[in-house]
């Protein structure tokens, strides 16, 4: 948590959290493909696919996030 | 065919009906320069030019005469509300000029009313409102509220060439949380015919709009209790498919009304109304209605929540019709 900066935004956040969360599904994918006893294998696709769960529920998190500046903004402009 | 958002979609069927036909043109609030409080009409201006994209004062019943004087001249003006509160002030314009040009003197109206609805958004009382009911026993009217991109952009493509005038019910929740597959080319979703979005066998959930996502909701949530729902889309309000709801009444015999609007009155109403007049035989229970409080919207956004309808009431009521 040290290297992000105060001034990031929640959604930038968001966005980095994706970003990793896509960078841990491909090192586990990666993983599983070298691996030789299919035990290692089924357990590092097992670890990718939840790092796509996660991806996915940040994901939706940022969609909510950025729909509902955009409404805010009209919302204030609106006044 | 591309995955688009729901705001996405209003944009390309403005934008297609506009390359299309040089009669179409925009006017409303902030809705050139700016691209629209929502930025619909982002590059609009731009692209079409200050003529055809017309920024107006504030005035909701001035702009909307302007347009109903451009429509009787032959033009197809699409107006929008910034938020469809403010078409209070039309009101008149509305339903006693543009409602009435057809059965006063054959005067054709074709012109489009885009209002941006509903809750969810923590607007408060001005800001949230879903003001169809205002509008529903306006004979001339006509009334479409999508929920999905598909239905957007088909349904507003056809509303644009429809010679009579529509109100086209847009929710500012779903603007940019909706996406969906929707074609390339030109399609029309045809007004004044419901959709069955999810095929069930034992409740009808007749519904519209963002709330179509919170029955889908409940009826996932509800497979696991062996209690299917079938969900019907009204898509068009104003006219209502009757035979659509009744197809869906006949074969499940159980039907609950779902609408964000409060409570008294409107569609939900209406939609009860027909059923129990025509379709009293089919009907093995009550037919119920999950709707808003009569209130206005909140603004506490805990009180909103407990004001809007959600999947857990949608759920409350299937138990109770399931066990009747």
């Amino acid at each position: 948590m040290s290297k992000i900066s105060d001034a990031l935004s929640l959604i930038d956040i968001l966005k980095e959290a994706i970003r990793r969360e896509h960078d841990s599904y491909d090192y586990y994918h990666k993983a599983a493909s070298v691996a030789v006893k299919p035990a290692s294998k089924k357990m590092f696709l097992h670890l990718a696919e939840m790092e796509r769960g996660h991806a996915s529920e940040l994901t939706r998190h940022l969609i909510d996030l950025e729909a509902q500046n955009h409404i805010d903004k009209a919302l204030t402009s609106s006044f | 065919m591309a995955e688009v958002t729901y705001l996405e979609a209003i944009k390309q069927a403005l934008d297609e009906e506009m390359t299309r036909d040089n009669n179409v043109f925009i006017l409303g609030e902030d809705v050139g320069y700016y691209g629209g409080a929502f930025r619909v009409t982002e590059g609009f201006y731009e692209k079409y030019g200050q003529w055809r994209v017309l920024d107006t004062p504030l005035s909701e019943s001035g702009f909307t005469g302007a347009a109903i004087g451009a429509a009787l001249m032959g033009m197809r003006p699409v107006v929008e509300m910034q938020f469809a509160d403010f078409i209070s002030c039309a009101f008149d314009q509305i339903v006693s000029v543009a409602a009435k040009n057809n059965y006063r003197w054959g005067g054709k109206t074709p012109m489009v009313i885009r209002a941006p609805f509903g809750g969810f958004v923590h607007g408060g009382a001005f800001h949230s409102a879903c003001p169809e009911t205002w509008f529903f026993n306006v004979p001339g009217l006509k009334m479409v509220a999508p929920s999905d991109p598909y239905d957007a952009k088909g349904l507003l493509k056809a509303a644009i060439r429809d010679d009579d005038p529509v109100i086209y019910f847009e929710h500012k929740f779903l603007y940019r949380r909706i996406k969906g597959e929707v074609p390339e080319g030109d399609y029309l979703v045809p007004l004044g015919k419901a959709k069955v979005v999810r095929e069930g066998k034992d409740i009808s959930v007749i519904t519209y709009s963002a709330m179509v996502h919170t029955a889908l909701e409940a009826a996932q949530a509800l497979e696991g209790e062996g209690i299917s729902l079938e969900i019907v889309d009204l898509r068009t309000l104003l006219p209502l498919d009757k035979e659509g709801i009744y197809a869906s009444v006949r074969k499940t015999n159980r039907v609950i009304i779902l609408y964000e609007t409060p409570r008294t009155g409107g569609v939900g109403a209406e939609v009860a109304a027909l059923i129990s007049e025509e379709m009293f035989g089919h009907l093995d229970g009550p037919i119920l209605r999950v709707s808003a409080p009569d209130t206005p919207v909140p603004y506490s956004p805990p009180f909103e929540e407990f004001y809007l309808p959600k999947a857990e009431d949608v759920i409350k009521a299937a138990r109770k019709l399931a066990a009747y």
